[in-house]
């Protein structure tokens, strides 16, 4: 999975989702997603969807409130708890310098968090308008705008990403504003193309037809039927800025220490594997959990409001 | 075929768009490349600073300088490391076949791995092996690749001793060395796009196996492995062309950190050790060389796609 | 030379060079040189195999901690992996004895006059270079003249108004402005690792990359952050030596995995100087550690003219604020490293007790009161209202080691109340912001694995472009000046114990523990300590996890 490259992992054209999921483009008239696939989908909304679901809101919970949960102190060490494995004071094990494992996995939810939701929002908001504006007016601002998106997608982000860090600093905002920029690309081809398919739909045709104005027809009948599909992408794209800022951390690049990121810790425990594996284990199981569960609510929600399988 | 040679001066233009900026950012970032050069201590001296700033042309107006830049550019003549003093043309040279050897086997092991396992996969939809393939894919979707990479070497190198952890060794002084370096980290790369591969074959490949076609086949009995690979596949396969071309970046921005953890000395970690160490003329060479092989094998994908699949006559939506 | 390219790359690395000269660096960049402290001492203890007879050919991998810029000395900046090379390369004309006195090596003999501003240095009769030239008075006045002092060089500095006079074809003398009792010192490092003149002239900008000197192994190539071959040098000097065949030289900056491709047995010899490195080494089978205490010390360095810092009461309640056995812990260096208390270690001629005595130890309350006076004090130095807390921004670089220390120094000033602010900063940025003065406080690491004068005099002195404190004293000045132009052991230490106490009362550095530098080496490889003196004398070992090459064989 790309670790550094937001731009293209998911920039499959047509709709968003998971990296590798069926969302090519497809020649008209060809049926998109046979009966097989449909029962797929069916049993997926069962308990694995909810378990997920769960998974998210309890890091949600961490992230909100985790000054209020009874957690000791994330940054404070305590040299004498050094590597100590998993016990009734330190459930998840105690780090390298002797700080409480399960308060800085749950406090690092927080940077995962912020990070993810204001660079998706950044990209959603600025991408996500672009696209939809651009796909129903369409003509020269089309054009130009796409254009612009081709060479945005083209230039080297992952070099525009560490220089900023390198040379600006390495901050929350840095990282969060420029991940968002770097996106913004993805989000307009993302919305273009739901925009073009849903303005296809006989409804558009139909307010069209009784003489609506344009910019009703956008807000009231594109915008509704673009954003759960833009917004299931952006879930998935939560995912990817997670592991890009784990990616971040193991360069040096990720936010100062003491605050915890999950990234940061498993860079920390690098070092130490062979002796204290838990302080490996640890965050990444909560990235992964975090990253699948993403993928995998994003991907089910992506199939429900997918304009293409809306019954065209 | 004409369709795709026409895009060829967008092409031209995005490069140099990018190119621009690439120039521009490099430009923009913080720090006076001259004081950079000469120390805090050099930079002491005004004539040292003038002499260094004339030879780097750095008092010119900006579009002269990026003139400058890519003429030489052009020439092949991308300047000297201001850390090293090796030419950065040669320094990207010499790195260049690292990243893309280790690319190339990342994507032909993924690709190795998911076209049996996409096509079972879809032939056997909704059973017991798609449902743990498809789980595994997805699963495997959400595992970064510095995680892989760490635990390769935790257990291949580190416990079983059976790889070298780190370090390169070219093709051109022993093969055999060579894959043994090559491997571990072309494993990491692959991991996710394996994942990537699979599901969308397996998604295209169900499509196809509705068809008319197909369905005909098999009612005549032909054996499937011949239905499957022989007529299936191919038509299944052209939007994994396109994203494998697309994952291209997903590859370079990987091995950013895959080149870092195993040490090997390719353009991903010479990126990040130019910036690391603020050798900006190197960065901007090494952008380049990232957005030119960007833009140029997504074009040659472009170009593959038209020539294989008769039914895209007007460049493939893909673009759109 | 002199072409413009070539003189801005050196240029950039100039710093770093200094400050190697200086044995100032930066935590993490490498240390030190030549060392003094010979044999073991308080932590360090080498685990080493059967030796036996020594056996020519073979061939042996060798994995540093970084990658060098480029080779030729004056332009390259010489860290301890690149002094590592070197001495496969090039021969020093003096290199420290067991005693840590300077001798000569490549040289035959070196002798001062009286007042210690002339030394006269005798070469030895038919050395050549790799490339035939002869290694004579005029060579070395070329390479001393047209690359060694030419400007732009990191050697120039040091080099100031020394003048080289030629005084037969195997004889020379430098001329100093000063009396300066330790100027052979300076010939241990690159300034007296002569290379070949007209090899140099030929390769023009391209002689960073292709060096030629004398020593025991012949430079054959090198693929730049993956390796340097050299070869056996048939012709050496030294009869019989070197055993080995071929070295080859890799750069592997992380510490995991340069460890675990010594366990995998890609490389056969790995150089670290990191505490928790040299203790996962000590406890690999079938690997020997060679262990040197270096006579460095790892310091945190506060900038004294920029406020809060610039207040002692500050600097003090920081130096009283910390237990420095916990960052030793959490290092992985508990029974392997020492506290200090000064910049020399235990084992050190320099080390005295009157200064570790007069080091505060570790005490809170005493911190929190002194940070409490200055916060209360309505002139208080940074200019914010009574009762604010006290800021600053502490710089350390990304390493994982280093990143944990920083946050235990953080929880440590944190607890008696002054707020402190991490920034991971890479080791160039991390240089030139020491320089400039453009920082609050910095993790770095202070050596004297050199005579004390240069060290001290460029850590102390208004005129120095290094002293990265700013701590300037009138009497440090005198010491220095007296330290210079003597060379009677007991009156130096008595000049450096002076300095010493002088800078412990004004803190502008805290310690943490001395440097452990380790050579581990699977148990094939043979004599990595074991070097001697052409005239028999016997070596410092492995300072800085450096060796000689020539002497060290393989059994595989």
């Amino acid at each position: 999975m790309a670790a550094l490259q937001p731009l293209d992992d998911t920039a499959r054209p047509g709709a968003g989702g998971v990296p590798g999921d069926a969302v090519t483009p497809e020649p008209p008239g060809r049926v998109r997603r046979g009966r097989s696939g449909r029962r797929t989908r069916a049993r997926r909304r069962g308990a694995a969807f909810w378990l997920a679901v769960a998974w998210l809101v309890t890091v949600a919970v961490c992230a909100l409130a985790a000054e209020w949960l009874p957690v000791p102190d994330p940054n404070v060490p305590d040299v004498t708890r050094r590597f100590d494995p998993p016990n009734p004071d330190n459930l998840l094990g105690a780090d390298a310098l002797g700080r409480d494992q399960l308060s800085r996995v749950v406090h690092a939810a927080r940077v995962s968090l912020v990070v993810s939701v204001s660079a998706v929002t950044i990209g959603m908001v600025v991408g996500g308008t672009l696209g939809t504006a651009v796909g129903y007016l369409r003509g020269r601002s089309e054009r130009l705008v796409m254009a612009t998106v081709d060479v945005m997608a083209a230039f080297p982000g992952l070099v525009l990403l560490l220089a900023v860090l390198a040379f600006v600093g390495r901050s929350l905002t840095v990282i969060s504003l420029v991940i968002g920029l770097l996106s913004i690309p993805i989000y307009a081809r993302v919305a273009r193309a739901n925009t073009l398919a849903v303005a296809q739909r006989e409804f558009v045709h139909a307010a069209h037809t009784m003489g609506a104005r344009r910019s009703r027809i956008l807000f009231r009948e594109i915008v509704p039927n673009v954003v759960p599909a833009v917004a299931a992408f952006a879930l998935v794209a939560m995912g990817l800025v997670i592991v890009i800022e784990g990616s971040l951390a193991l360069l040096g690049l990720s936010i100062e220490p003491p605050d915890p990121t999950w990234g940061g810790m498993i860079a920390a425990s690098k070092p130490n594997l062979d002796r204290a594996p838990h302080t490996a284990l640890v965050p990444s199981a909560a990235m992964f959990l975090t990253v699948l569960s993403l993928n995998f609510v994003g991907d089910t929600l992506r199939r429900s409001f997918d304009v293409k399988d809306a019954g065209l | 075929m004409r369709q795709a040679l026409r895009r060829l001066p967008t092409m031209a233009a995005t490069l140099l768009v990018v190119s621009f900026l690439t120039f521009l950012l490099t430009g923009l970032l913080p720090g006076d490349p001259a004081v950079q050069i000469l120390g805090p201590e050099g930079a002491n001296d005004p004539e040292a600073v003038a002499a260094v700033r004339a030879d780097l042309r750095l008092d010119d107006p900006l579009p002269a300088r990026y003139a400058g830049w890519l003429g030489d550019a052009l020439t092949g003549d991308l300047g000297r490391s201001y850390r090293t003093g090796q030419p950065v043309a040669e320094a990207i040279g010499e790195r260049l076949p690292v990243t893309v050897e280790v690319g190339t086997l990342a994507v032909v092991l993924a690709l190795a791995v998911a076209i049996p396992l996409g096509t079972f996969s879809a032939f056997r939809a909704g059973g017991p092996a798609d449902r743990v393939i498809t789980g595994t894919s997805f699963g495997l979707l959400a595992v970064p690749n510095f995680m892989m990479a760490i635990l390769l070497i935790w257990i291949l190198a580190e416990t079983l001793g059976w790889l070298p952890a780190t370090g390169w060794v070219r093709l051109t002084d022993d093969p055999v060395g060579n894959l043994r370096t090559a491997i571990m980290p072309a494993l990491a790369l692959a991991t996710g796009e394996l994942a990537v591969y699979t599901r969308l074959l397996r998604a295209d490949m169900i499509t196809t196996l509705q068809q008319d076609s197909i369905t005909m086949a098999r009612a005549k009995g032909m054996p499937t492995a011949r239905i499957l690979f022989r007529h299936a596949l191919r038509p299944s396969s052209f939007s994994l062309m396109t994203v494998v071309g697309l994952q291209v970046g997903a590859i370079i921005g990987g091995s950013v950190v895959i080149e870092t953890l195993f040490a090997l000395p390719g353009v991903g970690r010479l990126l990040v050790d130019s910036i690391l160490q603020r050798d900006l003329i190197m960065v901007q060479g090494v952008a380049l060389v990232i957005a030119i092989s960007f833009v140029v094998i997504n074009f040659v994908v472009d170009l593959l796609y038209t020539l294989l699949d008769p039914r895209i006559r007007h460049g493939r939506p893909a673009t759109a | 030379m002199g072409l413009e390219p070539t003189r801005r790359a050196r240029a950039g690395t100039r710093l770093v060079w200094a400050l190697v000269a200086a044995g100032l660096i930066a935590a993490g960049c490498g240390g030190d040189d030549d060392s003094g402290s010979a044999g073991d001492t308080t932590g360090a203890e080498s685990d080493i195999s059967e030796q036996g007879d020594p056996v020519y050919g073979g061939s042996i991998t060798v994995g540093l901690e970084a990658e060098t810029d480029e080779w030729l000395p004056g332009n390259g900046s010489f860290a301890n992996a690149g002094t590592s090379v070197a001495y496969a390369i090039y021969d020093p004309l003096m290199r420290r004895d067991a005693d840590g006195e300077m001798q000569p090596y490549l040289a035959e003999s070196i002798e001062p006059n009286d007042d210690l501003t002339e030394w006269t240095l005798t070469l030895r009769p038919g050395v050549q270079f790799h490339d035939g030239t002869p290694l004579n008075a005029e060579a070395l006045k070329t390479v001393f003249d047209d690359y060694l002092k030419a400007p732009g060089t990191n050697t120039a500095g040091a080099l100031t108004d020394v003048e080289m006079v030629i005084v037969d074809d195997l004889t020379v003398t430098y001329q100093l402005p000063n009396p300066n009792s330790a100027w052979p010192d300076q010939l241990g490092l690159a300034v007296g690792w002569p290379f070949s003149p007209t090899a140099a002239a030929a390769a023009g900008e391209d002689a960073g990359s292709q060096p030629v000197g004398t020593g025991p192994f012949v430079f054959d190539s090198w693929e730049r952050d993956n390796r340097l071959v050299v070869k056996k040098n048939p012709d050496y000097w030294q009869e019989g030596l070197p055993y080995l065949d071929e070295i080859v030289f890799r750069p592997i900056p992380d510490e995991d995995t340069r460890i675990s491709s010594l366990t995998t047995g890609d490389i056969d010899v790995l150089q670290t100087l990191r505490q928790s490195s040299g203790v996962r080494v000590r406890d690999l089978d079938g690997v020997d550690s060679y262990e040197q205490l270096g006579n460095t010390t790892g310091v945190n360095i506060f900038n004294t003219t920029k406020p809060p810092l610039d207040d002692v009461r500050v600097r003090e309640a920081l130096a009283r604020a910390v237990d420095q056995e916990q960052i030793i812990e959490i290092q992985g260096g508990t029974g392997v490293v020492p506290p200090s208390t000064q910049i020399f270690n235990e084992d050190d001629p320099y080390w005295s007790e009157a200064v570790a005595d007069a080091w505060p130890g570790y005490d809170a309350d005493a911190a929190g009161e002194l940070i409490d006076e200055y916060v209360n004090d309505p002139a208080r130095s940074d200019g914010k209202a009574p009762g604010e807390p006290v800021t600053f921004r502490y710089d350390c670089p990304p390493d994982p080691s280093l990143v944990d220390m920083a946050q235990l120094y953080q929880s440590f000033w944190g607890q008696v109340g002054v707020e402190v602010e991490l920034r991971q900063v890479e080791q160039a940025t991390h240089i030139s912001e020491a320089i400039s003065g453009d920082y609050d406080a910095k993790c770095f690491r202070a050596g004297l694995d050199r005579d004390p004068y240069p060290t001290l005099n460029d850590a102390f002195t208004a005129d120095s472009a290094i002293n990265f404190t700013r701590f300037t004293d009138p009497a440090i000045d005198a010491d220095l000046e007296a330290l210079a132009a003597s060379s009677d052991l007991e009156e130096r230490q008595a000049l450096v114990e002076e300095i010493s106490l002088i800078v412990n009362e004004n803190f502008p550095m805290t310690y943490h523990g001395s440097t452990l530098s380790v050579l581990g080496a699977r148990d094939v490889v043979k004599n990595l300590d074991g070097w001697s003196f052409p005239d028999g004398a016997e070596g410092s070992g492995t300072p800085g996890a450096t060796t000689m090459w020539g002497f060290v064989w393989t059994t595989e």
